[in-house]
């Protein structure tokens, strides 16, 4: 099978390309490994009481349903139930390997790698146990599977996805009783560390239902008052949703036999490190991690692209241009898997790679492009200052540490050698 | 070296690695031997090379080489060799729409 | 309709509303017969049954089960009608599958005695 561009991940920014790339008249295949397109805003319900009424809950699977027609109406061919395994290049073009009762490969004029974020969760003694899953794989089992995956559960880990995990659970009608920290020291590091959690929460408190929560946000930014909340709490009074925010507390274990029984509970200092006082044993049947997110880089690495290392990004990313050309003529890369950040950007970055190939493909300068994306930029920024959610603090420092990155290299990406 | 805290008990036998069940003791034992790269770590302990290659537990591995001294631009990435996810034989064998040369 | 599993289906989500019509199908799993909707991962159906335990690990026999969901972690697999190593969150159930847990290879059962838990 033949494409002029093949796009890695049905997710809001490989649909969001290929949609822009198709307008511009190309054809256009998505590849996925999943059942239905839609990646993982089909697990995603938010709830962001700081906006208008109408615009309060956001529904991931209606995002993807309506780019999904929009794809199909064009004349978009998706690929579902399909693993890419491989990315070689065959002469002119790129070799696409697929793994699936179909064709075992695609051959494309270009490649947009689009294969979004991975969970890293963080070992604790007893994680291999049934019952423990990612935060992200409660949201998928809740709002993707409609199936609970337990009637009690805990949360390890304090970032926005852990979160959305304890309202996720709560609307499906699971009982979570309680979010703490990791086990302390490595590899949790800064993530299990009240303080730090404290300071970070600051980015969240417009989403939490407690006006506590709300108030202690602005005033948490400031370091010397972070310490001095941080130093107050020690029972856990917060409740988010009805789930016991034990700020000062880690679980230290996860005990059962054949799976969950209970989470070891073990009393914090500030700065982490284990305190004295009371380990508290608290039935549960399901443990959820949550340890942030890391852009799945994979086939880029695979394909031989050039990296760089910005943590500010989430860690290794593909060294990528304006419109996302890698250092490889004909890969580009859009979304998550360049640096992790919020549904409604990663649409915007995906439209502007969409719409920079289809023109590349049809044989525009790339003058031409700069100009033509210029507005496709300006939305991205956009969508950027607007996002409720901030999955990485330093996100706009690190988008501009990959342009510079990119000049310095004097990379052009467009033009074979 | 201070062995990482885990947590109470054993912190030692908690698996880092669970696709070969390699324990935080094993890794490190590989590091206090000189291991300080994930390939260095994959090589002597076989952590990262089941069936998920590193996924789930290659960021745990980076942050024990941070402990250890090497941060995560010198603990590199785990060099990656397609495939990147198992394929039956078949598939690497060509078939329907497949190139020949 | 009685969706099989009721005890953890999600049948009226508050956000997400009543779940679509989907035809239920017989599957097996390790000889016992089950239900599920058609077209669900099988690691849905699964879940749904509270079949917890999918697989134990080859190192030291230990029990493993749904991690992550989405088909990067490989510890959901099973073999499907004799193909080994299927990712049950990726793949859609059918009717009469027959789905059998992964134990571990050999006559002796784990590979090794697991570390001593102290």
């Amino acid at each position: 099978m033949r494409v002029d561009l093949a796009v890695v991940g049905a997710g809001p920014a490989g649909l969001s390309a290929a949609v822009a790339a198709r307008e511009k008249g190309i054809n256009v295949i998505v590849i996925d490994e999943g059942l239905e397109p839609g990646g993982r805003l089909l697990s995603q319900v938010h709830v962001d009481p700081s906006k208008p009424v109408t615009e309060r809950i956001w529904i991931g699977r209606t995002v993807a349903s309506s780019l999904v027609r929009r794809a199909e109406k064009l004349g978009v061919r998706l690929m579902m139930a399909t693993t890419v395994w491989g990315l070689f290049r065959s002469g002119e073009l790129w070799s696409v390997m697929l793994n699936s009762g179909g064709p075992s490969e695609v051959l494309a004029r270009a490649v947009l790698i689009a294969t979004g974020s991975a969970e890293q969760p963080l070992p604790v003694p007893g994680w291999t146990l049934p019952g423990v899953i990612t935060a992200g794989a409660a949201q998928v089992m809740v709002n993707q599977w409609r199936v609970r995956p337990g009637h009690r559960a805990f949360i390890v880990g304090m970032d926005p996805l852990a979160f959305a995990t304890v309202h996720g659970l709560t609307m499906a009608g699971v009982r979570v009783l309680g979010i703490a920290n990791p086990p302390p020291g490595v590899p949790a590091g800064d993530q299990g560390v009240p303080r730090e959690v404290l300071g970070r929460l600051a980015d969240l408190s417009h989403l939490a239902p407690s006006v506590l929560m709300r108030l202690g946000g602005p005033v948490s930014r400031s370091r010397a008052v972070a310490r001095l909340a941080c130093a107050l709490y020690v029972r856990p009074v917060l409740r988010v949703w009805g789930a016991a925010v034990m700020l000062r507390h880690a679980v230290v274990e996860v005990e059962g036999d054949a799976e969950v029984s209970h989470v070891v509970l073990s009393p914090q200092r500030p700065d982490g490190t284990v305190a004295g006082g009371i380990r508290q044993r608290v039935p549960v049947d399901t443990v959820c991690l949550a340890g942030g997110l890391a852009p799945l880089t994979e086939l880029a690495a695979v394909a031989g692209c050039k990296f760089t290392y910005l943590p500010e990004l989430g860690g290794h990313v593909p060294l990528h241009g304006p419109f996302g050309q890698t250092t490889l003529p004909g890969i580009f890369v859009a979304g998550n898997v360049t640096g992790v950040e919020s549904a409604p950007v990663v649409a915007e970055q995906g439209g502007l790679a969409g719409q920079a190939i289809g023109l590349l493909l049809n044989g525009e300068s790339r003058d031409t492009v700069e100009a033509a994306t210029a507005a496709a930029g300006v939305r991205v920024c956009r969508a950027r200052d607007q996002a409720s959610l901030r999955f990485l603090p330093g996100v706009v420092e690190g988008r501009r540490a990959m342009e510079h990155a990119w000049k310095r290299g004097h990379w052009d990406g467009v033009t074979a050698p | 070296m201070d062995s990482p805290d885990l947590g109470k008990g054993r912190p030692d036998s908690t698996v880092i690695c669970r696709c070969e069940e390699i324990t935080l003791a094993e890794i490190m034992e590989a590091i206090s031997r000189g291991a300080r790269t994930l390939d260095a770590v994959k090589r002597q302990t076989r952590a990262g090379m089941g069936m998920c290659q590193g996924r789930t537990c290659h960021q745990a591995i980076v942050r024990l080489l941070a402990a250890a001294g090497r941060g995560p631009e010198q603990a590199g990435r785990p060099s990656i060799r397609p495939p990147v996810r198992p394929v039956l034989l078949e598939a690497l064998d060509g078939g329907e729409g497949a190139s020949t040369e | 309709m009685t969706l099989p599993g009721a005890g953890l289906r999600v049948a009226v989500h508050s956000l997400l509303g009543p779940l679509g019509e989907a035809r239920v199908v017989r599957f097996t799993f390790d000889g016992l017969e089950y239900q599920g909707l058609e077209g669900e991962p099988i690691a849905a159906a699964l879940a749904a049954a509270g079949i917890r335990v999918i697989r134990h690990s080859e190192r030291f026999g230990r029990p493993r089960g749904v991690f992550c969901a989405i088909g990067h972690c490989y510890e959901c697999r099973v073999t499907v009608n004799g193909e080994r190593n299927v990712r049950s969150c990726l793949t859609p159930l059918r009717e009469g599958m027959v789905v059998q847990s992964q134990e571990p290879i050999g006559p002796g059962g784990p590979l090794e005695e697991p570390p001593h838990e102290g």
